[in-house]
């Protein structure tokens, strides 16, 4: 059995992975939530549209009190119940609802999965059981309207609506049934949700979630509505797959902010449509991000008045520290806005001496180390930090105490302070193992080139506007760049002309777009405008794909930087972060000016070899319970990386992953 | 026939960040309290587009330059035109005294002030307060204020007159009174835990006074401290902090 100090994770940073909770901490301000959720979920769908009148802050009086794992238990509770959304930070104003509908659509592209160990790619995502759900009582109410059809099926369409529709396999009678008459019964469908009185801002809805559903496993047409439901334009190829004609799209050069708009209408219609399914939860965390400017401040106020004014069936839940929300982030909000936050908020607590003698029980007993309990609650010891029995000390304070006791009662030597090299790798390595996170995020990516370039000698930055959003002035040239999320061919034929025409005036400069390696590639091998876009490529689109692993590297930074921000690693700053990141991302700043790279990217990832390792991964860790990374690669007996292994974790919540300075451990627990 | 220009004054100079910078400072000081508008209209061609707005972006980040956003187009001001704690506090004194004898409330008073200054209210009531240019009374369980030279004036109180601060001795501070100034500041802001030195801002006790009777207060149970953000802290929240065990405190919840 190794020794791993059980007090070492400091920080929640994915609050869906579970974590035992210490009972009565926090409780009353999860209770205040569970209890407002409560309210819309209450009854059977299709449920009537309910609202809260007001989102709802989670604060606390300094930072690591445990907000984010206030948010891992409220998952916990309201798992498979609603649909959980974790917001992170936006950083594009102008893009705010681009921005969640993204995060938002990338959350119901998965399975629930929080106690599960079976999740697998092929299994019905949030949005196929949503899209299930709306269609499965639109035909029940249309089966009950006809006096003469055959009522059976009616209570279970009613009842399991994934399993009624096979799952929307065409070998399923009622998915077969769909699959031949949904065509020619739109009409019915959408006056029977007309008769539910849900009035949807596109009447495209039920066409879009028929053909994500029903047609499984065609990846262009799942793709086509996820970008339709997130607002992207489509083509009218892609229009097609979805049985949407040229003139119910956009057009595909449309400015930002209609974008922005377009997402912002999709995600009122999305919640109204949760009334045939489960509400919405959308947690909005780390927002001390929104204090850097004014603007973003505003708009994130801004978002959250727009739930709660024009959306229904959600819980909204925002958290933040006390100084930053008072000084940083509120204070920029429009008067309106303000107001549709409860006030007062829901405050944190620290836990009190009786809680902290849980904690160290929880910690002791799920790190197989019971026997240093004694020592561990000592009196005297527990004295020093709670004077008397009102005294609360911050979670993350206090087992930052029960750390340097360990070491010192496992006669180890003291732990020099973590240090920026070790609290980075360690968010790369978990990020590795985090399915949901390794995806294309603008934000993330915007963050690189705008928060983080900032500052790097001879560089300008200035926000632009259009197709690239942000630019650089260079000592060696100009760049652009853009954050595209979709796939179609018109938007990216306007990219590439954009581009030419901006390098054509102001030589030499490139416009650099992202892409990561699970994306469709750009240009798709059937567009016309392939050449054209294969040229631009060649002389001023310079397209990085990027892997998995560029994905963890780079979205590690921009977690370390966002948990400075919020004061969870102290005593690190963001700018102490951001200086080290600018060290760290050496070889991007380099790949990014310099030469464009050539047209092949990482390739795609076989989701059949990795269900396979990730499958043996989990009854090695199972086995096992405490295996470092090595010995788990020893044992699968094949030439498997680290990296790769914490991939196949990914699969799996009940797999802990704990990052030392000289080994990663894995720990299995099945809460 | 116009005679050709010299050969040196048709030399195109050229328009760089630099410019962008100083057309849009002399604009800014010259449109005064008004605010300029965007220099960017939907007419402005490239780079001059994306020079002027990267010069609005560093000129307000730099802090040299406030942008009004409260209006359906964004106005530029001056950085002496940003809004300020004292000026709301100044526009909320000048309409109590333009109302004298009339006594106001809190929301009658925000009228003063732009949208862009409601926010900064709060602070702005309580350094009147402090300041005893706005004088609290109570009407009924209400609050309700009044110009505290316009009221010295009626009373007959010399208002040039140095008003000694309310301050208790520090043996008869008034755990009472401090309470009361807590349970409002709590119900003010909605957030429990309160800064020390706002605390001792309202309350108009001495800071040493004030600490002497916190740190009693918790060994009596009645007191918790938090740490609090000391990196958004200023000086004046700084001069509140409780040291304790090696920590630095700057809230406190009370026991009411």
């Amino acid at each position: 059995m190794m020794e791993v100090n059980p007090f070492d994770d400091l920080i929640v940073n994915e609050p869906r992975r579970p974590e035992p909770a210490v009972s009565g901490l926090n409780e009353k301000p999860l209770q205040a939530l569970l209890s407002q959720f409560q309210r819309l979920a209450e009854g059977e769908p299709p449920r009537p549209e309910r609202r809260l009148t007001q989102a709802q802050l989670v604060t606390s009086a300094q930072p690591g009190f445990g907000k984010s794992h206030l948010i891992g238990r409220l998952f916990k509770s309201l798992h498979e119940r609603a649909t959980l959304v974790y917001v992170r930070p936006f950083q594009n104003p102008a893009l705010a609802f681009q921005s969640l509908m993204a995060t938002v659509v990338k959350e119901m592209h998965f399975p629930d999965r929080m106690d599960a160990d079976l999740w697998k790619p092929s299994a019905p995502t949030q949005l196929d059981a949503l899209a299930c759900c709306v269609l499965a009582h639109l035909l029940a109410d249309l089966i009950e309207d006809d006096p003469e059809a055959d009522q059976s099926p009616v209570k279970t369409l009613r009842t399991d609506p994934v399993n009624a529709f096979g799952e929307g396999l065409e070998a399923d009678p009622w998915g077969k049934w769909m699959h031949d008459h949904f065509g020619g019964a739109r009409a019915a469908f959408e006056q029977a949700l007309v008769r539910r009185k849900i009035e949807l801002n596109s009447p495209e809805w039920l066409r879009v979630l028929f053909a994500y559903a029903f047609k499984y496993p065609s990846h262009e047409i799942r793709q086509a509505a996820l970008d339709w439901i997130a607002g992207q334009p489509l083509s009218a190829e892609q229009g097609d797959l979805l049985g949407l004609r040229p003139a119910e799209l956009p057009p595909a050069e449309s400015p930002a902010e209609a974008l922005n708009e377009a997402s912002r209408l999709r995600l009122i219609d999305l919640c109204r449509l949760g009334s045939f399914y489960r509400p919405f939860v959308f947690c909005f965390d780390q927002t001390e991000s929104y204090g850097h400017a004014s603007g973003l401040a505003r708009s994130f106020g801004m978002v959250v008045a727009t739930l709660v004014n024009d959306a229904r069936n959600h819980l909204t839940l925002v958290t933040s520290n006390q100084a930053p929300w008072l000084e940083r982030i509120s204070i920029h909000f429009e008067n309106a806005d303000r107001e549709r936050i409860a006030h007062p908020p829901l405050i944190l607590d620290g836990l009190t001496r009786q809680q902290g003698e849980e904690l160290i029980r929880l910690r002791l007993e799920s790190g197989n180390a019971a026997d240093l309990l004694d020592p561990m609650l000592a009196d005297e010891w527990l004295r020093r930090e709670f004077q008397t029995a009102q005294d609360r000390r911050g979670a993350r304070r206090f087992l930052q105490l029960c750390k340097e006791r360990w070491e010192e009662l496992a006669r180890r030597p003291k732990a020099p302070p973590v240090s920026l090299e070790q609290l980075y790798e360690e968010r790369r390595l978990k990020l590795l193992a985090d399915a949901k996170r390794l995806l294309f995020d603008a934000d993330a990516l915007e963050w690189l080139v705008k928060r983080c370039a900032a500052g790097l000698p001879g560089l300008t930055i200035y926000q632009g506007a259009g197709y690239f959003t942000v630019g650089w002035k260079a000592p060696s040239m100009a760049l652009l760049f853009g954050f595209e999320a979709g796939s179609n061919w018109r938007r990216w034929s306007a990219i590439a002309r954009h581009a030419g025409d901006r390098a054509a005036r102001n030589p030499p400069l490139k416009a650099v777009l992202f892409r990561e390696s699970n994306q469709p590639p750009i240009p798709g091998p059937a567009w016309k405008v392939a050449g054209e876009i294969n040229a631009a490529k060649h002389d001023y689109l310079h397209l990085i794909v990027l892997s998995r692993e560029d994905l963890a590297a780079l979205y590690a930074g921009y977690d370390l930087c966002a948990e400075a921000l919020g004061g969870d690693i102290p005593p690190h700053a963001e700018e102490e972060v951001l200086s080290f990141l600018q060290k760290l991302f050496a070889p991007w700043w380099e790949r990014l000016t310099g030469a464009i790279e050539g047209h092949t990217g990482p390739p795609p990832s076989d989701s059949k070899d990795e269900q396979a390792l990730a499958t043996r991964v989990r009854e090695i860790v199972e086995a096992g319970k405490f295996l470092s990374v090595d010995e788990v690669i020893g044992k699968l007996g094949t030439s498997v990386n680290q990296d790769a292994v914490l991939a196949a974790c990914r699969y799996h919540t009940a797999i802990r992953v704990h990052v030392h300075p000289n080994m990663t451990v894995l720990q299995w627990q099945n809460l | 026939m116009q005679e050709p220009k010299p050969r040196s004054a048709r030399v195109k100079v050229p328009f760089t960040l630099e410019t962008a910078r100083a057309e849009l400072l002399a604009k800014v000081i010259k449109a005064g309290a008004k605010g300029a508008n965007s220099p960017v209209t939907a007419a402005t061609k490239e780079p001059k587009r994306s020079l002027f707005t990267q010069a609005l972006e560093t000129l307000e980040a730099e802090g040299k330059i406030y942008v009004d956003r409260s209006k359906t187009k964004p106005k530029y001001l001056s950085i002496e035109y940003a809004p300020s704690i004292e000026g709301a506090a100044t526009r909320m004194e000048q309409l109590a005294a333009r109302l004298h004898p009339a006594l106001l409330t809190l929301p009658e008073l925000k009228k003063a002030l732009s949208k862009s200054e409601l926010a900064m209210a709060g602070e702005a009531l309580i350094a009147l307060e402090t300041d005893r240019r706005l004088v609290r009374l109570l009407r009924k369980s209400s609050a309700v204020y009044a110009c505290g030279n316009s009221l010295r004036a009626m009373l007959g109180i010399d208002s040039q007159r140095q008003l000694p601060p309310v301050e208790l001795p520090s043996r008869e501070i008034s755990g009472e009174a401090i309470r009361r100034t807590y349970g409002d500041l709590v119900r003010l802001t909605g957030f429990p835990d309160v800064q020390i030195s706002t605390l001792q801002h309202h309350a108009g006790v001495p800071m040493d006074a004030l600490k002497g009777w916190l740190l009693t207060e918790h060994q009596n149970r009645r007191a918790i401290f938090s740490t609090g953000d000391w990196s958004l802290a200023n000086d004046a929240v700084r001069a509140g902090v409780i040291d304790m065990r090696g920590e630095r405190y700057l809230l406190v919840r009370l026991e009411v």
